[in-house]
């Protein structure tokens, strides 16, 4: 069982990857940009959308939805780039929007169900309810993971 | 000892291990070497630095190290002492303490809990076993009275009479714990330690009967601490240093006496009272226990200076690669140092003049920054050289052991250890190298004894050298070994099923040679120890080639084997060709680049052909494989849309992609294949109507391919960065670069890309009997340039002579004295038109000339023309009758016109009045050979039937009757049959079949032509080529064309005979 058993409310970062909530624990986010000049890395994994120059650094962007298994959207304005650290190194993440950073009560975060949407819950550690919605929190190692 | 507490000192003192321990290995190697004849100094200098790391393991609680240094300390010491003579045992046992030391070192925090006792008693064995050492027992003790009392001390004699070897003093001291400890507010641990700091304490003991009273406080030491102490430190500071009154000091003198400090007897260099032999190196004659003193205040005046002198001496051996840190000459710092206040000076005044849009400042800011990024820029680069004496070192130990190992007697000499590389290369290549010298002793060198019945010297030679070449670093690995045999490795490719019988046959020795480096292929009659394990050549050719290294092997059967390594100064910064495929833009390296091809609409038919399923290209008398670079990485296929832009079809790919991924690879592989097969048939079509293609020429190690792009951008520098770990398995990128626009960009793997698509040269593809009768009759083929002077008249130039071509305005022309010029480059080029020369018609006006420059005579002279037509491959009958003149050599029907073949060095010579060389030559001749002249011929060796009959003009001009030859392999034939007859041979590099310096080699074999003179005759040479050609047997090379120098070169020849130069 990975029901989140700290007492202290978390922050969380929410975007929208298709259809899916997804919340990210903003400790683990870097930075957020629209910063959209991303070079194709053709031969890669579906997901890898590509790389990027963040700042003289060269970031792999993982594209969720595809790694999601959704069909890929192009670029639009409303559309992020979520920067975590990984095994050392900063990955973009692809998200179609932000929505907002909400603190969760981590009483209220439910272990995921075996999917999401049809999105293996592998990528996910906890559901988190609210009024409104579902939010889905994301599991950053499994879902960089090779 | 107190167990290690401050990081700080650790780090120090590993840091300083290291450094020290770094340069042994060679040290000792070099020890062993000069055998009985010891180099004092270097023993000395080992001496010293296992020492300090026994001194400082000591001082920072690591037992087992200090152990393990004094054990090798004490051996050193006897060698030091010619006691012991270093033979190979005693090295190798010492050899293998390095080891430990250094693995202790290394995991220095748990060295105490490391098992070292096994080392120890080898060092100890090591000892006892080398006999005739007169070993001092270590139970053994000397006795020692003790001044102002009738009490003697008894300590070890061996500890003893090490320290004094050690070049230290030996001190007795007396003090008082209350009044000398206590009530100066020290500590006594603290003293001890700061003793410790700058020697030893052999013994320290509380003197019981000496203990007074409180009562008597008058001078009398109430409770006296002894200790007997061994230091460098000499006796006019010790007393500063022990913080005691002098007269509580006392020296230990040659005979095991004490002095007190500062009198006669401990201050001179030898107790005059016992006239011990004084030589340092004088073996100790006796174990017994006071005799054998060496003077010991005598090496310590001169060892006081070691303090200092030993922390500024160490550190200038090799620097220690395997850390994370770097040793930076302070200089290149400071250096740095103040580009950086430069370089924030120019950023204030750019933005200053940005700021009052100062355009003329903004450009000189801007240079500045040009300027100053690019001395940082190499300034950096400096920091990160390192010599490749750091990699070459430890051949030494690995040739010693190796050469033990497998009974062979083998000398290894190194050269251009200082040769700097990027410290990545120096860390990358040191797994390919030892490789390399690992098969050269495994393979390359026989056993002794069949190295006897051959006749050659013991002990064999493997010689390692690095040199700078042309912006490059070059490594030669070169033994006097056995050679590589191109029948056996015939043999091996037929057994291993590599290559068809039919295909073996027609490769030449060289191109045999080369196939060791294939995959699969290992030459080791058995798998041993030491070589043979599965990783082969391939692997290292491989490895080099990802480095932008290229292997060259040159090897004669019973001479020895050389491989030429070249590798590129750095890797953080490369020079790099962009191109550009769809929308996405790449950066090649430019070391794996080998030319550009741009192959216009009208001929992409004809000279994209295609074999199986593969696409290629005929490149001169190459067939190269072709690449389109988004097959290769699955891009979307692009077409024009009808407004121009690129679309691309994205249904398609979207569908292949996916099935791509559900697919194991070997069938990953196949579906590219046939997609490329279906997309090239396609391309074919549509490019061959439409539009030229861009091929980018590529080497990858042992095979060159055509890359074929939509366009070629730019040529820039870019800066390596590591990909993230999510592509750093897709084999096509080496890595990604941002350039000069911020963007991002992917850099191709040029090695990395051939695997991916399996390729294969052309050459060893089954196909190539087609291939090859293809290439039969194209062999003839000539790049030419064909240059227009008159709108009319058409002129071809041999591309080979042409140094470069220059667009200029007719403005830049100028005509000093009647001669045309122009400034370039700093000098001025001298420029002749053709007309000038040749009755031809005058050249067009135009505002814009090119100018074709060339090499003549050691300076480059250029001509003018009107405008370049074209660049083509083309095989010619050439007419040399017709349109004969000075200046033109011929002509010939090329693309439906008469084309006048340029002699450019007839252009910028005069004509010569009555064809002076030839009387002249006459002359000569008939002066000095007057009957052999007439029955001598000259050979020529010439592929190109161009060449041949310009050879035979230039030559019959002169008066000498030729022989003819296409390639090496009828050269020979040719000269089998007329040996007696030919006086001279001229001949080619770069032939088929076999080429000119292979020719060379193989007629020298034969002693009966050691006196036969040779010239290369070539358009293009290296002087690495040069030197194998020189190697080989060759006499000069020539400039082709050039035909006073041919002429005046062979009357030398022929004249003086081959040594007289």
């Amino acid at each position: 069982m990975k029901k989140a058993q700290n007492t202290t409310a978390k922050e969380l970062t929410i975007f929208q990857v298709a259809n899916i909530s997804c919340g990210l624990d903003i400790e683990d986010v870097q930075e957020i940009n629209k910063h959209f000049d991303i070079t194709k890395a053709f031969g890669s994994p579906e997901y890898v959308r590509g790389i990027m120059n963040l700042r003289g650094q060269i970031v792999t962007v993982i594209d969720l939805r595809q790694k999601f298994g959704m069909p890929m959207e192009e670029i639009n304005e409303n559309m992020r780039i979520v920067i975590v650290e990984s095994q050392g190194e900063n990955i973009g993440l692809l998200v179609d929007r932000i929505d907002d950073i909400v603190i969760a009560d981590p009483n209220l975060i439910e272990p995921p169900p075996s999917n999401v949407s049809g999105v293996t819950g592998e990528y996910f550690t906890g559901i988190l309810k609210t009024e409104k919605s579902l939010i889905t929190i994301l599991d950053i190692h499994n879902l960089l993971a090779l | 000892m107190t167990p290690i507490e401050n990081d700080e000192i650790l780090e120090l003192f590993l840091e300083e291990s290291l450094d020290n321990i770094g340069g042994l290995e060679t040290d000792f190697l070099d020890i062993e070497e000069a055998g009985e004849d010891i180099d004092d100094d270097l023993v000395n200098k080992v001496f010293r630095a296992i020492h300090s790391i026994k001194g400082g393991a000591g001082f920072v609680g690591l037992d087992n190290i200090k152990e393990l240094a004094h054990k090798m300390e004490n051996m050193l010491n006897l060698v030091r002492n010619r006691e012991l003579v270093p033979t190979g045992d005693i090295i190798s046992v010492l050899l293998t303490g390095t080891d430990r030391l250094s693995h202790l070192l290394d995991n220095a925090v748990n060295s105490n809990e490391i098992e070292i006792s096994d080392i120890l008693e080898q060092l100890d064995n090591s000892l006892t076993n080398d006999g005739d050492i007169p070993s001092v027992a270590s139970d053994e003790t000397i006795s020692i009275k003790i001044p102002n009392s009738d009490e003697a001390l008894s300590l070890p004699a061996m500890d003893l009479n090490q320290y004094k070897k050690g070049g230290n003093e030996i001190y007795y001291a007396t003090f008082d714990m209350v009044r000398d400890i206590e009530r100066k507010g020290r500590n006594y641990l603290a003293f001890v330690k700061e003793l410790e700091d700058t020697g030893t304490i052999i013994e320290q003991y509380l003197n019981p009967t000496a203990v007074g009273t409180l009562e008597d406080m008058g001078d009398e030491i109430i409770l006296p601490m002894s200790v007997i102490f061994a230091t460098i430190v000499g006796p006019d500071i010790i007393d500063s240093i022990m913080e005691l009154p002098p007269e509580r000091i006392f020296q230990l003198d040659e005979n095991n006496v004490l002095h007190p400090l500062g009198s006669e007897d401990a201050t001179t260099a030898t107790a005059p009272a016992t006239p011990v032999p004084v030589a340092e190196s004088e073996p100790s004659p006796e174990p017994e226990a006071a005799a054998p003193a060496p003077p010991a205040p005598k090496k310590a005046a001169s060892k006081t200076k070691s303090p200092a002198g030993k922390s500024s001496k160490a550190p200038t051996k090799t620097p220690n690669v395997q850390a994370g840190s770097l040793r930076v000459n302070i200089t290149v710092l400071d250096e740095l140092m103040t580009l950086a206040g430069e370089l924030v000076l120019t950023r204030n005044q750019l933005i200053q003049s940005i700021g009052s849009n100062d355009k003329d400042q903004i450009d000189k800011a801007s240079q500045r920054v040009d300027l100053v990024t690019s001395e940082i820029q190499a300034a950096i680069m400096n920091t990160r050289m390192q010599p490749i004496g750091t990699v070459f070192n430890k051949f030494k130990r690995i040739v010693h052991d190796m050469s033990k190992d497998l009974n062979k007697e083998i000398d290894l000499e190194i050269e251009g250890k200082d040769v700097e590389l990027d410290k990545t290369i120096i860390e990358s290549i040191a797994d390919p190298m030892t490789h390399l010298v690992r098969n050269s002793v495994d393979h390359g060198i026989e056993m002794p004894d069949i190295r006897r019945q051959a006749g050659k010297p013991l002990p064999a030679h493997v010689h390692l050298n690095a040199y700078h070449e042309a912006g490059q670093v070059i490594i030669e690995i070169k033994d006097d070994g056995g050679g590589i045999d191109p029948k056996k490795i015939a043999t091996k490719l037929i057994e291993k099923g590599l290559n068809t019988e039919n295909e073996v046959k027609e490769m030449s020795d060289s191109e045999l040679i080369k196939m060791i480096l294939k995959p699969g292929f290992s030459l080791a009659k058995e798998v041993t120890d030491i070589s043979g394990r599965g990783v082969g050549m391939d692997v290292v050719n491989s490895n080099l080639t990802k480095l932008g290294g290229t292997i060259d092997i040159d090897s004669v059967v019973g001479v020895g084997t050389t491989i030429r390594v070249k590798l590129p100064l750095t890797l953080a910064i490369i020079p790099s060709l962009i191109a550009a495929s769809g929308n996405e833009r790449f950066t090649i390296p430019q070391v794996n680049l080998v030319e550009l091809v741009r192959i216009p609409p009208e001929q992409v038919k004809s000279r994209i052909e295609k074999v199986d399923n593969a696409s290629v290209i005929r490149l001169r008398n190459e067939l190269l494989p072709l690449l389109r670079l988004n097959e290769v990485l699955g891009m979307p296929k692009m077409f024009v849309g009808p407004s121009g832009e690129l679309q691309e079809d994205k249904r398609e790919i979207i569908h292949d992609r996916r099935s791509k991924s559900v697919d194991d690879f070997l069938t990953e592989e196949q579906l590219l294949e046939q997609e490329a097969e279906k997309r090239l048939q396609e391309e074919g079509r549509r490019s061959s109507s439409e539009s030229a293609v861009n091929i980018i020429v590529v080497n990858a190690g042992d095979i060159n391919y055509g890359i074929v792009v939509d366009s070629l951008l730019d040529s820039e520098e870019i800066v390596v960065k590591p990909l993230g770990y999510h592509l750093r398995d897709v084999r096509a990128y080496a890595g990604a670069t941002i350039l000069g626009d911020g963007k991002s960009a992917l850099i191709l793997d040029i090695v990395g890309i051939s695997n991916i698509m399996s390729l294969r040269s052309v050459k060893d593809n089954a196909k190539d009997k087609i291939i090859a009768q293809k290439v039969a009759s194209n062999k003839h083929a000539q790049s030419l340039l064909i240059v227009r002077n008159a709108a009319t008249e058409f002129f071809a130039i041999p591309l080979g002579l042409i140094s470069r071509i220059e667009k200029i305005h007719t403005s830049e022309i100028e005509t000093p004295g009647g001669q045309l010029s122009m400034k370039y480059r700093g000098a001025n080029l001298l420029l002749f038109k053709i007309e000038d020369t040749a009755n031809v018609g005058p050249m067009e006006v135009v505002d814009w000339p090119y100018v074709i420059v060339f090499q003549q005579g050691g300076r480059e002279v250029g001509i003018i023309v009107s405008g370049i037509v074209d660049a083509i491959d083309i095989s010619v009958e050439i007419d040399n009758k017709t349109f004969r003149q000075h200046g033109i050599l011929g002509s010939a029907r090329i693309m439906e016109q008469t084309t006048m073949l340029l002699d450019l060095y007839g252009l910028v010579t005069p004509e010569p009045e009555a064809a002076p060389v030839k009387d002249e030559m006459l002359q000569t001749d008939s002066v000095q050979q007057p009957s052999s002249n007439a029955q001598s011929y000259i050979l020529v060796v010439e592929d190109s039937e161009f060449f041949r009959s310009h050879f035979k003009s230039v030559l019959n001009d002169a008066g000498w009757e030729i022989l003819e030859a296409e390639d090496g392999v009828e050269g020979l034939k040719v000269f089998e049959k007329h040996s007696a007859d030919i006086s001279l041979i001229v001949t080619d590099i770069e032939m088929p079949n076999m080429d000119g310096v292979e020719m060379c080699r193989q007629l020298r074999l034969n002693p009966e032509n050691a006196e036969l003179p040779i010239l290369a005759c070539t358009s293009v040479a290296g002087e690495l080529a040069e030197e194998r050609g020189f190697e080989a047997g060759l006499d000069e090379y020539l400039i082709k064309l050039d035909r006073e120098q041919l002429v005046e070169r062979i009357q030398h020849y022929l004249t003086n005979g081959r040594k007289s130069d």
